[in-house]
């Protein structure tokens, strides 16, 4: 009997030892903090306080609100696996980016539980796919940032997918006027792929910068999406075809042609 | 052998018993009397009730802290300390005295009154559905300057030691509630307390946080309408919702008063507020630093946040005059003549772009106007106004007996 017990013990310790290494390498992961860098050029944005020139325009420009979603965030390794990271996040600069003695943090998520592992791409888009944007506020817990009712639009059965907004002042003008461009509905969703050689090791922040040139936001290089804001100075997006539409969708491809990982 | 283990045995059980009695009770010492056992209060049953929350129509689940969890007891205590006076240094503020439940719990002042008639320097803001204006993924969302995350920071770091509102300390607080005749059984069936000793600040402001997120409601005209079978709302206040929904830019627009920006809402998560912050273009200044209150810019430091006040519900919005975080404003008219005049230029430097993009603002007719106010006074519920549960219990004959 006694010789029964100890190998029973026996067996029972070396399953437990065998299940805890197990559990060990399903738990050798890292985390990845992505930090977004608004830059005008190489100098960082500040919001309210910052007037930057829009040549193009001959206007002084000051961004005031500048966030958007980003969503189906995944990598991938070199054979093409890929690893989802998260469905939705949101991008706001209104925080490092409000002070000059901050702006050049940038703003941060940061991204747990990852595979150890090398990855060759960071996958993203601006903005949520049809199926997240079909859900509503009230389908999330408010640690999401798909509750806030704030980024939904009731009317039109949409999320707001960004907000660019500030002043321009004219040199012909006494005073600033407001521009204002909010996307969202339709096709505005902007999936893009930034090739990255990320290595993510256990127990371990890797960070990840990722900057947003604002120079490019309303006069980008592509000249078939810059935005005559003398003109066009507020879009909500409005419906499919329209003008404003059309407006507020080159607001959110321009943001995602901005970003780029150096 | 045998006879060595069991004594072994029953003399660490005898050990561990009464290392256990000595810590509930606190160090032994010759003058250990019966005042100290009258402190203990293990004796009273402790079987807490888990709070089962209503389901609303047009309102998500209420959240709840992991370290706060909602019981009838604690629910029961917040009711009865947010009605004491005991809280404020003179015996004469509670937290209901600026929070009136026939107006929506807020007092009808421009500010509210402390201890010694002392005006505090705010509006004194509704708590019918507080519980949703705290986000997980926000830290500023309390107050009109964002300046508390959550109910029990704001009830920790906000009223009982504020000079001009309950002017106490937390050290007085917790003597007054150990010493009192009933409440440290009502701690006790609350919170499984073993000792007066335990009664502290933190247990206060989760007993009132629990009470505070049972005060929802929406039964309003709005909520029949959405809810209720062949309930409407009168057709000015539908025209009045058209305007404040709006659809800017739609082939089949009519004016857009472009309210729900802010006052944002969906069926299922009915709140009429996206609890952000603003500069509705109250004061009229040079620059960022001229403002008379910074508001929520002395919260973050940052110059672009000055002038900005937190975007409320719209909820019971009739009920709670004066409005603005200084009470300016005496009727929902003087709001809305407000917002129409923004829309004709303003000078402050950081007003709401959403304001001032608005193109139909400044155009609405008085009709229109109207028309949106009739539909304010549609998210009006008064259907909590006479509920037990929500009332001041010291204004009842016995207010003690239920927690004999």
């Amino acid at each position: 009997m006694k010789k029964h017990f100890f190998s029973f013990l026996f067996l029972t310790s070396i399953l437990l030892t065998s299940f805890s290494s197990c559990k060990d390498k399903t738990e050798d992961t890292g985390s990845l903090k992505i930090t977004f860098k608004a830059v005008y050029d190489t100098e960082p944005l500040v919001l309210y306080t910052q007037a930057y020139m829009d040549v193009a325009n001959n206007s002084e420009l000051t961004l005031q609100v500048l966030n958007f979603f980003i969503s189906n965030l995944k990598i991938k390794d070199a054979e093409g696996n890929t690893t989802n990271l998260s469905t939705a996040e949101y991008i706001d600069f209104s925080n490092n980016h409000s002070q000059a003695s901050t702006a050049s943090l940038g703003e941060s998520i940061v991204l747990t539980d990852i595979n150890v592992g090398e990855y060759t791409s960071l996958d993203f888009g601006i903005g949520l796919d049809a199926t997240t944007n079909a859900t509503t506020p009230g389908d999330y817990s408010t640690s999401s940032p798909l509750s806030d009712v704030g980024n939904y639009w009731s009317a039109w059965d949409s999320y707001i997918f960004s907000r660019m907004e500030g002043r321009f002042q004219e040199s012909c003008c006494s005073s600033p006027t407001s521009f204002l461009y909010h996307s969202g509905v339709g096709e505005s969703y902007q999936a893009r792929s930034f090739n990255k050689a990320i290595s993510i090791a256990a127990d371990t922040e890797t960070e990840l910068v990722i900057h947003l040139n604002v120079k490019k936001l309303i006069y980008p290089d592509n000249k078939s999406n810059q935005i005559n804001i003398t003109q066009n100075n507020v879009s909500h997006s409005g419906d499919v075809g329209t003008e404003e539409y059309q407006t507020a969708l080159k607001s959110i491809i321009n943001i995602a042609d901005a970003l780029y990982i150096e | 052998m045998k006879k060595i283990i069991y004594l072994s045995c029953f003399a660490a059980l005898v050990l561990t018993g009464c290392k256990e009695k000595i810590d509930s009770i606190g160090p032994l010492s010759p003058n250990y009397n019966l005042t100290e056992l009258e402190e203990r209060l293990d004796t009273i049953p402790y079987f807490p009730t888990a709070y089962n929350m209503p389901v609303i129509d047009g309102l998500p689940p209420v959240e709840v802290p992991a370290d706060n969890p909602m019981t009838e007891e604690g629910v029961r205590l917040g009711r009865f300390l947010f009605y004491e006076t005991e809280l404020s240094i003179d015996n004469t503020v509670s937290c209901g005295s600026c929070h009136h439940v026939d107006k929506a719990f807020t007092d009808g002042l421009d500010f509210s009154i402390g201890v010694n008639g002392a005006r505090t320097t705010r509006n004194s803001m509704s708590l019918i559905n507080i519980a949703y204006s705290e986000k997980q993924n926000s830290i500023h969302n309390l107050m009109w300057d964002g300046s508390f995350s959550t109910l029990e920071q704001q009830i920790l770091e906000g009223p009982v030691t504020n000079s001009l509102e309950m002017a106490n300390t937390w050290e007085e607080v917790e003597t007054r509630l150990r010493a009192h005749n009933h409440y440290p059984r009502m701690f006790r069936q609350a919170f499984g307390i073993t000792d007066k000793s335990e009664i502290n600040r933190e247990l206060v402001a989760k007993a009132i946080a629990q009470f505070e997120r049972t005060l929802n409601s929406a039964a309003s005209r709005y909520d029949q309408h959405e809810f209720v079978p062949f309930e409407y709302m009168d057709e000015q206040e539908l025209r009045g919702m058209q305007l404040f929904i709006g659809d800017a830019g739609s082939v089949n627009a009519g004016k857009d008063g472009e309210c729900a920006h802010c006052h944002s809402f969906t069926r299922d998560k009915a709140v009429f507020g996206r609890f952000n912050f603003s500069n509705n273009g109250l004061d009229s200044t040079g620059n960022s630093f001229m403002f008379p209150d910074p508001g929520f810019g002395a919260v973050t430091g940052n110059i672009g946040d000055n002038g900005k006040f937190k975007e409320v519900t719209l909820r019971n919005i009739a009920l709670t005059a004066p409005y603005m975080h200084d009470g300016r404003f005496n009727t929902l008219e003087e709001v809305m003549d407000h917002y129409v005049s923004i829309g004709h230029g303003t000078s402050s430097p950081n007003v709401s772009n959403e304001l001032t993009t608005a193109p139909d603002l400044p155009n609405l007719t008085q009709q229109e106007q109207d028309d949106i106010v009739a539909f304010l006074h549609a998210l009006t519920d008064t259907s909590y106004v006479n509920k037990v549960e929500w009332s001041d219990p010291f204004s009842q004959e016995n207010p003690w007996q239920e927690n004999q």
